[in-house]
This record gives structure tokens, C-alpha cells and sequence, in this order.
């Protein structure tokens, strides 16, 4: 039901001074694709949302969307939709002038525009509220509304400043479906820009993992989770048990850990770590399992059990879920076991 | 903009230490040097001792609005008032705004220039641009130096001399007022009418200006207001060029001692001051909602 364009940034790069906030990057997001670009604050994504936006120039490099080049385009011209983080809704307007503001701009005609904010206020099921201030609707219901705002124009982009950031928990997580689910009917070409992993993770097709100026790793959600390309990545996206240690001659083996040894056939030789999820391992008794592990502290979280444990030699403990809850022994004492290969990282934390 | 203001809650009343009777000193001040002269004042405005004989309680105020001169006068106080504050206007929004928006570290700088006039006395100011725009001041023997006149011009004791020394002391309060609402406005607000399709322009026209509507009110009646009361600029500028209702009092006062007279005008203008005050108060409740 709409005009699914790509967006394609090639080598675009920005310096602030002696700050370098984004290296060349490139990336392409697919007619209709969700792209969540996820990193700490810092990390370039606002910079990068910023000159898709058209509010900042980039050093170098190119914005393209279709095959329209928008880079030297200022912002009113590129057909953007951009939700910001606090919304960004116009305190002096009601809610349908809001929302028929774009369609203002464009010249629409009056009885076009009402039908089109009467669709877009359903759509986002805020039917009666055309005639309400601003600051008469709750933060939930100004995210709809800005939400509307930005789609009633029909852009070809959509961008997501932080769009859950403002809310509260349980809002947060009902939004997230409603807001992933309005994207796909629209299949409208987005990128989500966020700093919560979840966030990512629950929305988009593709997560781009960011850190100090680029892109650290791109691919699916499940991939990136599974199989992260540096200890930056795996630490970012969920919780991660990480060993580092040596492969010498086909064997991994952990720093001051000398039980946890694994064959890893055809590595080069060097300094490594081992990434272990805390679902992937498993708690049986002691000397069972691959190595041992005391047992710190036990927390129940509603749909599973969170284990905390030290391992002898090891610095950081080890977190363990689980969805069963054991008979520990006395001196709390467990052997540990994984089922799934751990990731070979071939570097080691700092 | 939203009228969402919390009242800080009284303590108990056994945590209280103040009670009314601390107000007394600054009660009794007021009564004597504030409530008592204006009731003088309006006692006074009423009758004139010095034109024996029967004139009506309005007598003087009367002559003030049917006599030709008088109500000239009148006219003219409101129209360099009106013509002042729109000039301040026009002058300030893009000062407020570039302050605001624009100047980044420079803020403090242009914050300093504007408020270090107001340290020094009107009378001050009003003799310096004497000093500038005398026959032979800096302003004509600069512009005959760099040939753009011939011969001088003399601005002293000409209206226009007047208005800009009003403006000149007048506008550091349009920018502050338009400044302090200019900064409560999102910048990202500005931001969210580009990415809807509005030029520069017309996000300016249908965001930022709308917003700012109240800063503009609130720093056009102060300007109107001291505008009207000031008298030190028509007297030591205009040489009589710019008759104002002030300078009138002055006269009033000084020359033909009529003080009934002068006492009507100061109430005339009280009314005036008044009525922007209203007006302003009416606009804010209206703003709240």
C-alpha cells in the first residue's frame, strides 16, 4: 500500500573539530525494512539520524533514498518522517492541528486533510481526540499523536528518535508490538534509533550494533544475539560470560581457569575470550558438568531463575538462567555444562 | 505556557513565626509615602485653587480631553509610546532571537551589553546623545568625513532624536521579556515543522513566533508603559519638538505651578499604565487556559 523506496548511505562521515562523531559508514536499508541503529550514547546514531534528516551536513559521502540523492536537500524537501524522543508535539495546536500540520505545509485541501487526520487518528486509535490540547493527553497517547503526525503525510522514510524512551515499562513493551505492527502494514522503509537493546531487538529486522563512530556488527537480531563479532557487541546486546584466555595448538584455554578447555579446530593460534549466554549453560551437580562453580546467590525474576556464580580463577561471576529452581549442597558447590558451542571472540577484554 | 503552577504549602500554623503584625512598618511606608500622596494627588486634580471661582470637580480633565492643545498632547504621548514599542519590537524579536538561538558561548556578552545601560542613569544617556548628535558631534562630523553629508544636520531638538534615545533605553526590556519566553520554546519543536515540510520560514511563522505571542505582549506593554512615563527624553532632546503628557507635568509644575492641572495629567497617565497592566493580565490568564 506504499511507494517502499530504499535508503542507502554510502561513505557518509562527520567531524566536529578534532571530535571524529561518525567514521565513512555505510548502510542500506531494503524498501519496507526496519533498521534498528543501537549503540551507547556517543556512539555516532544520533549523528547519523541527524544527517539522514537533512539537520546536519555530512564531511563526506552520500544520502540517498530511491534513487534520489538528498544529500545537499534541506530537511522539508527530503519526504522524512521523524518522531522525536519527547515527541516534539506543538503545545499551541490541538491534536488534529497537529497532526494536519504536514498536510498544511503541502497544501492539501481542507476536506482531504480532515479525512486523512480523521484515518491517521484512527489508525492509531485516537478517534475522538482530534479537538483535545496537547496537554491535555498523557505521554502515551502524545506518542500516538506524534506518531500519526509523522505518518499522515505518507513519508518514505520513517525515522525513530528513542520513540519509547519517555515511557513508562508496561507502555514501553505495548508499544513496541503497536508501533511494529503500524511500520508493517505501512511497510514504510525505517530506521529506530535507541540505546535499549530490547527496544531493538523486539522491532526491527536488522540491528546495527554502533560504537565510537561506526558500526560494529549488522545482521538479524537472532544472529547478532547468537554470534557477536567482538566482546563491544556481545556485551551491548544482553549479558554475556566472557573468559578470555589463549588457543594454542587447536585449544582454547581460560586465564586461571585451566578445566575449561576446548577444542577449536582450524583458529590460528593468539590471545582469545569464550562468550557464553546464560541461557546456553546449565546447572548440574558437582563434577558433572564441563567445569565447577559456587553458587553466590540465587534471584527469582517471575518466568525464570537468575544464578550467580563464581568460578575459581575467574574474576567476573557467572550468570546463569534458568527455569527451574535446584536442591543446592551445603558448600553450594555445581558443575556447569553448556550444550551449544560457545563464540570464539580472537580478542580479549581490556 | 501550561498553567500548571504547584503553591508551595504553608507549614502548620505552630511552625509559623511571622504573623500580620510584621507587616506593619511596611504598611504604614506605603500609607504614607504611596496611598496618601495618590489620594492627595486625585483630591487635588479635582479643583484649583489658583483659578478662583467654580470649576467642576472633571474641570480639569475636561480641558485635558476637549481642549485641541491639551488632547494633542495626549494623542501625541500615546502615538511615540505606540510608535516606540512597535520600533522596539521590530528590534528586539531578531536580537531576542539571535541571542537565544544563534549566539552559543557569545549569550553572556550580549546579556552584559544590554543590561550595563541600565545601570546608568536616563539623564545620563539622554545627554549623551546630545553630545552625539550635537551640529558638531561625532555623528555629523563622521558622516561629513566620510563625504555622506555636506553640510551638518541637527538632530537635537528634533523628534527624532527623541525616539531613538526612547528606544534606546526602552528595548533592553522588549528583548529581555521576548528572550526569557524565546528560551522555554523546544528547539526540536522548530525541528519537527522542517521534517513536516516547512521551510525555515514558515516553521519560524506557524511555530516560533506563535509560541512566542506572549513575550512580545508582556515586553510591549512594559515598553508602552515607561514609554509614557518618560519625560527626561522630550526634555533634554525634543526643545518642545515632542509635547508628552510628562513633560507637560513637568512644566506644569515648574513654570505656571498649576499642580491641580498636572495632578489631573498624572492621573490620565495612571489610568493609561493601568489599563496595559489589565490588558497584560487578561492575555497571561487566557494563555494559562
Amino acid at each position: 500500500m506504499n511507494k517502499s523506496v530504499s535508503l542507502t548511505l554510502t561513505d557518509i562521515s562527520k567531524r566536529y573539530g578534532q571530535v571524529t562523531a561518525l567514521k565513512p559508514m555505510n548502510l542500506e536499508v531494503a524498501p519496507g525494512e526496519l533498521i534498528a541503529l543501537l549503540g551507547p550514547s556517543g556512539c555516532g546514531k544520533t549523528t547519523t539520524l541527524r544527517i539522514i534528516s537533512g539537520f546536519e551536513t555530512p564531511d563526506t559521502g552520500s544520502v540517498r533514498i530511491g534513487t534520489r540523492d538528498v544529500t545537499g536537500l534541506s530537511p522539508n524537501m527530503r519526504d522524512i518522517g521523524l518522531m522525536f524522543q519527547n515527541y516534539a508535539l506543538f503545545p499551541h495546536m490541538t491534536v488534529a492541528e497537529n497532526v494536519g500540520f504536514g498536510l498544511k505545509m503541502r497544501g492539501i485541501a481542507k476536506a482531504e486533510a480532515a479525512r486523512r487526520i480523521e484515518t491517521a487518528l484512527d489508525m492509531v486509535r485516537m478517534r475522538n481526540f482530534g479537538d483535545r490540547a496537547i496537554s491535555q493527553l498523557s505521554g502515551g497517547q502524545q506518542q500516538r499523536i506524534a506518531l500519526a503526525r509523522s505518518l499522515v503525510v505518507n513519508p518514505s522514510v520513517l525515522l525513530l528518535d528513542e520513540p519509547l524512551g519517555a515511557l513508562d515499562k508496561k507502555l514501553r513493551e505495548e508499544m513496541q508490538f503497536e508501533l511494529r505492527q503500524l511500520q508493517r502494514s505501512f511497510c514504510i522503509t525505517s530506521i529506530l534509533v535507541t540505546h535499549d537493546q530490547e527496544e531493538a531487538l523486539t522491532m526491527s529486522d536488522r540491528v546495527a550494533v554502533m560504537g565510537a563512530g561506526e558500526i560494529r556488527q549488522i545482521g538479524t537480531p537472532q544472529d547478532i544475539y547468537a554470534r557477536p563479532n567482538s566482546i563491544f557487541v556481545s556485551e551491548f546486546l544482553g549479558t554475556s560470560n566472557i573468559f578470555s584466555g589463549k588457543l594454542r595448538s587447536g585449544f582454547f584455554v581460560a586465564d586461571g581457569v585451566p578445566a575449561l578447555r576446548i577444542a577449536c579446530t582450524g583458529e590460528p593460534d593468539g590471545p582469545s575470550s569464550l562468550v557464553f549466554r546464560p541461557e546456553k549453560l546449565q546447572i548440574t551437580a558437582a563434577g558433572k558438568g564441563q567445569i565447577n562453580a559456587r553458587v553466590r546467590d540465587v534471584v527469582f525474576r517471575g518466568s525464570q531463575y537468575t544464578y550467580e556464580l563464581t568460578v575459581d580463577g575467574h574474576e567476573k561471576p557467572v550468570i546463569v538462567y534458568s527455569q527451574q529452581s535446584f536442591d543446592l549442597p551445603g558448600d553450594g558447590v555445581v558443575g556447569l555444562d553448556w550444550s551449544d558451542a560457545p563464540v570464539l571472540l580472537r580478542e580479549v577484554a581490556e | 505556557m501550561n498553567a500548571v503552577t504547584t503553591q508551595p504549602r504553608r507549614p502548620p500554623r505552630r511552625y509559623r513565626v511571622a504573623n500580620a503584625w510584621w507587616t506593619v512598618p511596611a504598611v504604614l511606608y506605603l500609607v504614607l509615602f504611596f496611598v496618601t500622596p495618590m489620594l492627595t494627588n486625585a483630591w487635588r486634580s479635582t479643583g484649583s485653587p489658583a483659578a478662583a471661582g467654580a470649576r467642576g470637580i472633571w474641570e480639569n480633565y475636561a480641558v485635558l480631553v476637549t481642549d485641541p492643545f491639551y488632547f494633542g498632547v495626549l494623542r501625541e504621548t500615546i502615538l511615540v509610546a505606540v510608535i516606540v514599542t512597535l520600533v522596539c519590537i521590530l528590534l528586539g524579536y531578531p536580537l531576542a532571537y539571535f541571542m537565544v538561538r544563534k549566539a552559543g558561548r557569545w549569550k553572556g556578552l550580549i546579556l552584559f551589553c544590554l543590561i550595563a545601560p541600565l545601570l546608568t542613569s536616563v539623564v545620563m544617556r539622554a545627554f549623551g546623545w546630545r553630545v552625539l548628535f550635537a551640529n558638531r558631534g561625532l555623528m555629523n562630523s563622521v558622516l561629513i568625513d566620510w563625504g555622506l553629508l555636506e553640510r551638518p544636520v541637527n538632530l537635537v531638538n528634533h523628534p527624532v532624536s527623541v525616539y531613538v534615545a526612547l528606544i534606546q533605553i526602552l528595548l533592553p526590556f522588549m528583548v529581555l521579556s521576548i528572550s526569557s519566553v524565546l528560551q522555554a520554546i523546544p528547539r526540536n519543536l522548530e525541528e519537527a515543522a522542517r521534517m513536516l515540510g516547512a521551510s525555515k520560514l514558515r516553521a519560524f511563522f506557524h511555530v516560533t513566533l506563535p509560541l512566542s505571542v506572549e513575550g512580545i505582549i508582556t515586553g510591549a506593554i512594559l515598553v508602552f508603559v515607561l514609554c509614557n512615563g518618560n519625560f527626561v527624553a522630550a526634555l533634554l532632546l525634543g526643545g518642545n519638538s515632542v509635547k508628552t503628557l510628562p513633560l507637560l507635568i513637568y512644566q506644569q509644575f515648574n513654570l505656571t505651578q498649576d499642580t491641580s492641572f498636572a495632578g489631573a495629567m498624572g492621573n490620565v497617565l495612571l489610568v493609561i499604565a493601568l489599563l496595559g497592566l489589565w490588558a497584560q493580565s487578561k492575555f497571561a490568564r487566557k494563555q494559562g487556559g
